[in-house]
């Protein structure tokens, strides 16, 4: 049984999405994964261990790796042949590099200066319902001169995006009125 | 020292020889960093006129991943009367003199950056050390009243090898307590988020460093 959304395997809708991909930037698919393979990733994701990484000038959040074993639900997603040509065909690129990463109430990150991201193409996998903008936590990209795009955090959707010398992301600061909650999803970089 | 305008300003209490003598010695002795806190430190009156002054002026909606809060631009050109006569307080020889003898550092005597800051609910400011352009002393003037469960404290880190460890000194706004600090390598704070439906309004800036009059 194929685990994405058939809309996005289909070849005429790919190249339509790689179209506007290409002139924007950005692209949001949304019900991106079959509902029961979300389900399935989202109750295997919410068991996993996460290590709290804390470093107060840059970030504080929690994530997991899952190194190489291949049966486990988030490796099943990465090695997924249908989500490999949907990357391939709107990035051009086929590696990614992934990570869970999991931001609660007073968790953010802060741009580094002495480290400067490079320019590239990030990929984000939502797995959070219920997850409000106005809580915080989500992906931002800014350009330097007041720019800014927000990445929508709405569950089970996959976001690509790509920044420019110059852009650079980071997780807005998750405030109170998460109230408990905490925005999870998966960050891909594109090698 | 001419202490007409400082008793004009300031609570009589804080210009004593023996007070400013004890103040300098916490001030050296403090914790993170050099830093203090002192309560009811203006004259309450001007304090009020202060806030009522700021109600008119303009704040600005801004927010970065460092913070999210709101700040009307520096006052240097400000219209508003108190508050330029206050910035001009601040600047002036009297002041300054003041606070090099309560803290023992040299600052200039013609630089001075000033503006207005409000949080509201959800706002807050990440953790850095300030450094920025010939920066000597950060400081506010709290003109709302806080409670450390309400968020809004101005937390000071501990570090270690010049890195920020975690905050070990809080700092809650009360109306006219005046909060200030060395900025240096290891100047690491935070203001917290106001947790609350509630505005914490302060003035502040810094204090600049001998030869930085750009």
């Amino acid at each position: 049984m194929s685990k994405i959304n058939s809309f996005y395997t289909d070849k005429n809708n790919l190249s339509k999405i790689r179209e506007v991909f290409h002139n924007q930037k950005i692209v949001s698919l949304q019900q991106f994964l079959e509902k029961e393979e979300y389900f399935k990733l989202v109750k295997y994701i919410e068991k996993v261990k996460l290590k709290k990484e804390f470093h107060p000038i840059h970030f504080s959040y929690c994530s997991s790796e899952f190194g190489n074993n291949k049966n486990n639900e988030f490796n099943m997603l990465l090695e997924d042949k249908e989500l490999r040509i949907i990357i391939k065909e709107l990035t051009g690129m086929e590696k990614v590099e992934a990570k869970l990463l999991s931001f609660g109430w007073k968790e953010y990150t802060i741009i580094n200066d002495e480290f400067v991201e490079s320019s590239g193409i990030d990929i984000i996998i939502d797995l959070t319902e219920g997850w409000d903008d106005k809580f915080g936590g989500c992906v931002t990209v800014i350009d330097g001169e007041g720019n800014s795009t927000k990445v929508p955090c709405t569950p089970n959707t996959l976001t690509i995006l790509q920044r420019a010398e110059g852009e650079h992301k980071f997780i807005k600061y998750a405030n109170h009125l998460c109230n408990g909650k905490k925005h999870l999803f998966i960050l891909c970089q594109v090698v | 020292m001419t202490k007409t305008v400082l008793k004009y300003w300031l609570n009589p209490e804080y210009i004593k020889e023996e007070r400013m003598k004890s103040i300098n010695k916490q001030f050296q002795t403090s914790k993170p960093f050099h830093n203090l806190e002192l309560e009811n430190f203006f004259n309450a009156n001007m304090c009020n006129k202060i806030l009522n002054a700021l109600s008119k002026e303009k704040f600005d909606f801004k927010e970065s991943d460092l913070f999210q809060l709101s700040q009307t631009e520096d006052m240097k050109n400000t219209k508003n009367k108190v508050l330029k006569e206050f910035r001009e307080f601040l600047i002036s020889k009297e002041f300054i003199k003041y606070m090099e003898d309560i803290t023992s550092l040299k600052l200039n005597k013609n630089k001075i950056d000033f503006a207005g800051s409000l949080y509201q609910d959800t706002d807050y400011l990440l953790c850095h050390d300030d450094r920025l352009e010939g920066r000597k002393i950060a400081f506010l003037i709290y003109l709302s009243d806080f409670e450390d469960r309400e968020g809004g404290c101005l937390n000071l880190f501990s570090s270690k090898n010049n890195l920020p460890e975690k905050a070990i000194k809080s700092i809650v706004p009360k109306f006219n307590k005046f909060a200030f600090f060395e900025v240096s390598n290891i100047s690491f704070h935070e203001v917290e988020e106001v947790i609350v439906d509630k505005q914490r309004i302060a003035v502040g800036g810094w204090f600049h460093e001998i030869g930085d009059d750009q």
